[in-house]
C-alpha cells in the first residue's frame, strides 16, 4: 500500500478516494468527475445526453508515475480513473457557530447583526450539523453586517483617518486579505481591492466609510466565508 | 403498523421542522413597520397586456388527496375519505371540493379554478434515500433542469430573483441547476429580504446601494479564482453576487409595510418565519418588493402529508389531511387560512398576472395507498374553471392523461408566456 502511494502520489490518492465516494453517493456535488442532472434520468422527459465535463482548473495535469494493472477483459485499471486534481473543490462554507469569533480575529470586534443572523447562514439546530450555501439575499446580508462591523473598524484605526491612495490601499488591502483570509492574496486580487478603495469609490467622502466598503468586500468574499 | 409509523413521522417531522428551521426564514422584529423598498424589485415577465406575470407553486410533499383538488364528488358513493354530500362544495363546470377547506377559497378563485390531472407515471415518494424517483422528481424536474426556473427564464423580466423557492430543503431534495443564467435561489430568511429591499428605512449608517453594489461586484470578483476551483460547493455562490449586486442596483419598489403583511397573515407580530402562513407572506412580499416570477412552496417535512393510517379498513387519508389544513386534530398550523389570505390579495391583482398552483406529490387511491399522477388546483385570472383529466371513483387517472410536461405547458399559457416553451398545452382550459 505504500508503494503505491509513494508511486503514484497525490492524483491517485485522490482518484482512489473519488471512486469509493463517487460509488456510494454520486449525487454529492463534490464527488469528483460531477454528472450532471443530464445522466440522472436517462428516462425522463427532456433529458440531455452526456454529462458534464471536468472545467479544466479542476484537472490533474500532472501524469502519475505508477504502475498499469491490466484486468482480466484486458482493459487497464487505470483507464477508468477519474481526473480530479489533488487540492480543489476542498472550500466548504464556515457554520454560523464561528463567525462571530472569525469577526473578532479579524476586526477585534462582533458586529452586533452577526448575532441574531442564524437564519442567514442555515444555522443548524443543536446536536445537528448540515453545511449552508448562500443566495442573493444571504449575501448580502453577509455584507451588510461586515460593514456594520467593518465601520467600526475603520472609525477606530488611526492609520484610515484619511482617504486611500494607491500606497495605502495596498498596504491595507493586502493586510487585511492576509489576515482574514489566513493566506497571502495574488496580485490580482489585491489590485481588485485596491481599484475598489481608490477609484471606484472615490465619491465616497467619508473616509470610514469608504474603508468599510472596501473591509466589507474583502469579508464578504469567498475566501472569508469558507475555509 | 402502517398507522404508527405515518403518526409518528408526522409528529416528528413536525418538531424537526421546527428545529431544522430555527432561526430560518425570520422576519425581523425590528423590520416591523418598515418599509420594504427596494433594491429586489426588477420588472416581472410582462404578458402581452401589459401585466406582469407571477408563478406560486404551494406544494405538498408526500400527497395531497384529489378530493381537495376538484374531484370530492368522486368519491361520494361509498363516502370513501369520509367524503359526503354535506362536507362537499359544488363549485361549478364539475369541480367539486372539500367545503370547510378549498371551499371557503374568494368566489374569484372558485370562479377560475381549473383541476389538472398529471399522469407522471411515479407511485414513490422523492426522499434524500430516492433522489432519481418519486412524483416531486417526476413533477418538478425536467431531465437535467428543473422546471420552476426554467418557466422564470421564459416569463422574462428582470427581477434580481427570478426564482426562488421557500421551505426546509431545495425542491426535490436537490440544488437545482441555474437555467440560462436564471439559479433557482433559497430565501431562507425574511428578515434579510427586507434589510435587502430596503425595508429598515434610512439608516446613517447602514451602507448605501450603489457603493454597495461596487464592493460586492469587487467581492465576487476576487473570489472567483477560488470558486473555479471549487465548483462543488462554492459555485453558487457566483450566482448569489449576481443577484445581490442587481438588487441593489433596481428602482424602488412601490412601499410594503411589515405591518400590514403581519395584520393580513395573521403572523401575531412573530418575525420569524418558520410556519405555513409566514411563507405564504414571504410570496407576497417577493412579489409585491422584488417582482419574482417564480415561488415554489413546501411545506415542511420530509413526506409530510403522507397519512396511510386506516379505521376498519377506511382510509383516513381526508380526515387526516383535512386536520392539516386546517391545524386541528393534533396538526399544528392554519394552511388553509394564508392560502385563502394569499390568493384573497393576489390573485386578482391589477397589473399583475398572478397564477396559483397547489398541488402534492400523488393522489390518494381508495385505500389510502399511493397513486400514479397528482391532480394539481390551478388558479389564475385566465383560467377556466373546469376539470381536464380528472380522476375516476378509484383514483386512477385515464390513460391519456398527460404528464408534467403539460401540466408545465398550461401553466405557461395562462401565464401568457411567449411561444410554447414546454410544448403544446394539452390542457384546454385557460382562456
Amino acid at each position: 500500500m505504500e508503494s503505491i502511494k509513494l508511486g503514484f502520489g497525490p492524483c491517485l490518492f485522490v482518484t482512489m478516494t473519488a471512486l469509493l465516494v463517487g460509488a456510494c453517493v454520486d449525487e454529492d456535488p463534490n464527488s469528483l468527475k460531477r454528472r450532471g442532472g443530464a445522466g440522472d434520468d436517462p428516462s425522463a422527459e427532456g433529458a440531455d445526453e452526456g454529462s458534464e465535463a471536468l472545467p479544466e482548473a479542476l484537472q490533474c495535469t500532472v501524469k502519475p508515475e505508477g504502475r498499469s494493472y491490466v484486468l482480466f477483459d484486458g482493459t487497464r485499471l487505470e483507464a477508468s480513473r477519474v481526473n480530479e486534481n489533488a487540492g480543489v473543490n476542498r472550500a466548504r462554507i464556515k457554520p454560523y457557530a464561528v463567525m462571530a469569533t472569525e469577526y473578532e480575529r479579524v476586526l477585534g470586534l462582533v458586529p452586533e447583526g452577526i448575532k441574531t443572523a442564524g437564519g442567514s447562514f442555515d444555522d443548524p439546530p443543536e446536536r445537528w450539523y448540515a453545511e449552508g450555501s448562500h443566495s442573493g439575499v444571504s449575501i448580502n446580508a453577509i455584507f451588510e453586517i461586515s460593514f456594520e462591523g467593518c465601520l467600526a473598524w475603520a472609525k477606530a484605526a488611526p492609520e484610515l483617518a484619511d482617504a486611500p491612495t494607491d500606497e495605502s490601499a495596498t498596504a491595507e488591502c493586502t493586510k487585511l486579505m492576509r489576515k482574514a483570509w489566513s493566506r497571502t492574496p495574488s496580485p490580482d486580487e489585491i489590485a481588485g481591492c485596491v481599484d475598489l478603495a481608490v477609484n471606484k469609490l472615490a465619491s465616497q467622502s467619508d473616509p470610514a466609510r469608504r474603508w468599510a466598503y472596501v473591509c466589507a468586500s474583502v469579508l464578504s468574499s469567498s475566501h472569508f466565508l469558507t475555509f | 403498523m402502517k398507522k404508527l409509523f405515518g403518526q409518528n413521522r408526522e409528529r416528528g417531522l413536525e418538531l424537526s421542522r421546527r428545529g431544522l428551521l430555527k432561526g430560518a426564514l425570520a422576519v425581523a422584529g425590528a423590520a416591523a413597520g418598515a418599509r420594504l423598498a427596494g433594491p429586489l424589485v426588477g420588472r416581472a415577465g410582462a404578458a402581452p397586456n401589459g401585466e406582469t406575470s407571477h408563478f406560486v407553486h404551494i406544494f405538498f410533499n408526500g400527497g395531497l388527496n384529489a378530493l381537495f383538488a376538484g374531484c370530492a364528488d368522486k368519491f361520494l358513493t361509498g363516502n370513501v375519505f369520509g367524503v359526503t354530500s354535506s362536507n362537499i362544495l359544488e363549485v361549478g363546470d364539475g369541480v367539486f371540493t372539500d367545503k370547510g377547506t378549498f371551499g371557503t377559497l374568494p368566489k374569484f378563485a372558485l370562479d377560475h379554478w381549473a383541476a389538472i390531472g398529471i399522469r407522471h407515471g411515479n407511485a414513490l415518494h422523492t426522499t434524500p434515500q430516492n433522489l432519481r424517483s418519486g412524483g416531486e422528481r417526476a413533477l418538478l424536474v425536467n431531465g437535467s433542469k428543473c422546471y420552476l426556473n426554467e418557466l422564470a427564464y421564459y416569463m422574462g423580466g428582470d427581477s434580481a430573483f427570478k426564482a426562488v423557492y421557500f421551505g426546509d430543503r431545495a425542491p426535490a431534495y436537490q440544488a437545482q441547476p441555474k437555467f440560462q443564467d436564471v439559479p433557482l435561489e433559497r430565501v431562507s430568511d425574511l428578515k434579510n429580504a427586507l434589510r435587502a429591499a430596503g425595508g429598515d428605512g434610512p439608516d446613517p449608517d447602514a451602507p448605501e446601494r450603489e457603493p454597495a453594489a461596487m464592493a460586492l461586484e469587487t467581492s465576487a470578483a476576487i473570489s472567483q479564482r477560488q470558486i473555479g476551483t471549487n465548483p462543488g460547493r462554492l459555485s453558487p455562490l457566483t450566482d448569489a453576487y449576481d443577484s445581490a449586486v442587481a438588487s441593489l442596483r433596481k428602482p424602488l419598489p412601490p412601499p410594503v409595510t411589515f405591518e400590514e403583511i403581519d395584520k393580513a397573515y395573521g403572523l401575531g407580530g412573530r418575525s420569524s418565519v418558520n410556519s405555513f402562513a409566514a411563507m405564504l407572506a414571504g410570496a407576497e412580499i417577493m412579489i409585491r418588493a422584488a417582482n419574482t416570477n417564480v415561488i415554489n412552496i413546501c411545506d415542511f417535512g420530509l413526506a409530510s402529508w403522507d397519512f396511510h393510517q386506516v379505521s376498519g379498513g377506511r382510509s383516513l387519508n381526508g380526515t387526516y389531511s383535512r386536520n392539516k389544513l386546517t391545524g386541528t386534530g393534533g396538526f399544528s398550523g392554519n394552511r388553509i387560512a394564508p392560502i385563502r389570505t394569499f390568493i384573497s390579495r393576489m390573485l386578482n391583482t391589477p397589473g399583475r398576472n398572478v397564477v396559483v398552483a397547489i398541488s402534492g406529490e400523488l393522489v390518494r387511491l381508495p385505500n389510502g395507498d399511493h397513486g400514479d399522477g397528482t391532480l394539481a388546483m390551478l388558479f389564475g385570472k385566465y383560467v377556466k374553471r373546469g376539470l381536464s383529466f380528472p380522476v375516476n371513483s378509484q383514483a386512477r387517472f385515464s390513460p391519456s392523461t398527460p404528464g408534467p410536461k403539460g401540466f408545465w405547458a398550461a401553466v405557461a399559457a395562462a401565464l401568457k408566456v411567449p411561444g410554447q416553451p414546454f410544448g403544446a398545452n394539452p390542457h384546454p382550459l385557460i382562456v
